[in-house]
């Protein structure tokens, strides 16, 4: 546990300092938000949405593993005697956070660009942001990893990122839908289990993937 | 842990057999045998590009070896129990820039489970107090040197491997370095220290190892390294030449 919230503590310490991340995601989502508003995409709301926490998501997730390669601080953090998955979950929880920040501006803008008011079960849309923004994060986080020492891994990352988070996508604009046309929990619940699914599928897999990623 | 906790200079510290590293294109190591027992300190000697940096990785277990095996302090180096005494400080300083000196050394206290002391003491050793709660981005090179050593040596390693130690360091610094390996190799600690510099090899080592076109083109007594015997070793060991030139000395260990 110390490991665990060192990695995240350390991760946050330096966003907090350097704000390479979160400041280029809000901005970037602010202009996406911007021009779909603009260009008529009301009406889409839902998809507008989804789709800029995606795109704003795979900007920031190619540097987060960057950090640990520049001065190759990777090999020291292998060295270390702890789980690598630790690095992982580290690092995932704290992109996470960083990415809830995001979305804090991203919902703002929003509401205010797509006129969109405060759904009838807010806790219904809270849950499809949290869990869609996890998988999203999740997945995006080991990709992070598997791409870090690309040399192109700016490209590299979305490439692999927007057609594998396709499914997670397809069922979080669904559910946003119906959550803000005033449906409940229950109406959404199979939309939930995809996106639920996602977050665990992409929570666990580097428990068996993750030292081989970084190892090689 | 019973080879770890009990391991004393009988058996070699550090154990490499017939180990070859491919990452992209040719292998960088080409069936590499060496052996370090606690107390000894090891010279890594070669050209740019001969593979020492690649050796150094494998070693730590940073890196997986194409083939061949790595033994430390009686374990294969893939046991996540030997991690724990290895200290390595590569090339580059693995540090991280936004964070201050302390900060970085109190973060792989954190990861290695001990008191944040060692962190201060680790400090202290290499005269960093005055750099304490300076980001190491605003460090000079000599000093970010200096942290990433004392952030080798902040869990009191074992088997300690170093990548051109005293790249950066001003002359009080290197002596402090010395002094330093030598007290650690007076408490049995396994060095390897990989270097361009024969005449620090030769004051550092007992034996040294030479690296060529990443095959060992000599292991012997570090003492009897000269600047022209090197540069005999480097011309007749260079990639593509499959041997030494006929009639020509050569001390590899090699299991070919």
């Amino acid at each position: 546990m110390r490991a665990l919230l060192a990695i995240l503590r350390k991760d946050l310490t330096i966003e907090g300092r350097a704000r390479e991340l979160a400041p280029s995601m809000a901005v970037l989502a602010l202009l996406l938000l911007t021009a779909g508003s603009a260009s008529g995409m009301v009406n889409a709301a839902p998809a507008m949405l989804w789709i800029t926490l995606l795109v704003a998501a795979s900007l920031g997730l190619a540097r987060s593993f960057h950090q640990e390669l520049d001065q190759d601080q990777l090999s020291a953090l292998v060295l270390a005697p702890i789980n690598p998955v630790l690095i992982y979950v580290g690092k995932g929880i704290a992109n996470l956070l960083v990415m809830i920040a995001v979305e804090g501006v991203t919902l703002f803008a929003f509401t205010i660009l797509y006129n969109v008011g405060v759904p009838r079960e807010p806790g219904a849309l809270a849950l499809v942001l949290l869990l869609g923004t996890a998988g999203i994060v999740m997945l995006g986080t080991l990709l992070g990893a598997m791409v870090a020492v690309a040399r192109t891994r700016e490209v590299l990352l979305p490439v692999l990122l927007l057609p594998l988070a396709v499914p997670l996508l397809v069922a979080a604009v669904r559910a946003t839908e119906k959550v803000l046309a005033g449906q409940g929990i229950a109406a959404v619940s199979s939309e939930v289990g995809v996106l639920a699914s996602f977050a665990l599928l992409f929570g666990a897999a580097p428990v068996v993937l993750f030292e081989f990623v970084v190892r090689e | 842990m019973e080879t770890l906790g009990n391991h004393a200079g009988a058996e070699p510290a550090i154990l490499a057999r017939g180990v070859w590293k491919s990452l992209t294109g040719p292998p960088v190591l080409r069936d590499v045998s060496l052996t370090v027992r606690s107390g000894e300190t090891l010279a890594l000697l070669g050209p740019n590009g001969a593979g020492k940096s690649t050796l150094l990785h494998v070693l730590a277990g940073v890196m997986r070896p194409s083939r061949g095996v790595v033994v430390i302090l009686g374990r294969s180096v893939e046991d996540p129990a030997v991690r724990r005494y290895i200290g390595f400080a590569g090339h580059r300083s693995a540090l991280y820039g936004h964070l201050t000196a302390i900060e970085n050394l109190r973060f792989f206290a954190d990861l290695y489970a001990l008191p944040y002391r060692h962190a201060e003491l680790s400090l202290e050793l290499f005269g960093l107090g005055e750099y304490r709660d300076t980001p190491v981005r605003l460090l000079s090179r000599g000093i970010v040197q200096r942290v990433s050593l004392a952030r080798a040596i902040l869990h009191d390693p074992r088997v300690l491997l170093l990548d051109e130690p005293f790249t950066g360091l001003d002359a009080s610094s290197a002596a402090r370095l010395r002094e330093l390996l030598s007290s650690l190799r007076l408490r049995g600690c396994a060095i390897v220290v990989a270097t361009h510099q024969w005449n620090e090899a030769r004051e550092l080592a007992d034996h040294a190892v030479v690296l060529v076109g990443g095959r060992v083109a000599a292991n012997e007594p570090a003492a009897g390294l000269t600047p022209d015997r090197l540069a005999a070793l480097y011309e007749e060991r260079r990639p593509g030449v499959r041997g030494p030139r006929p009639g020509a000395p050569v001390y590899a260990e090699s299991t070919e």
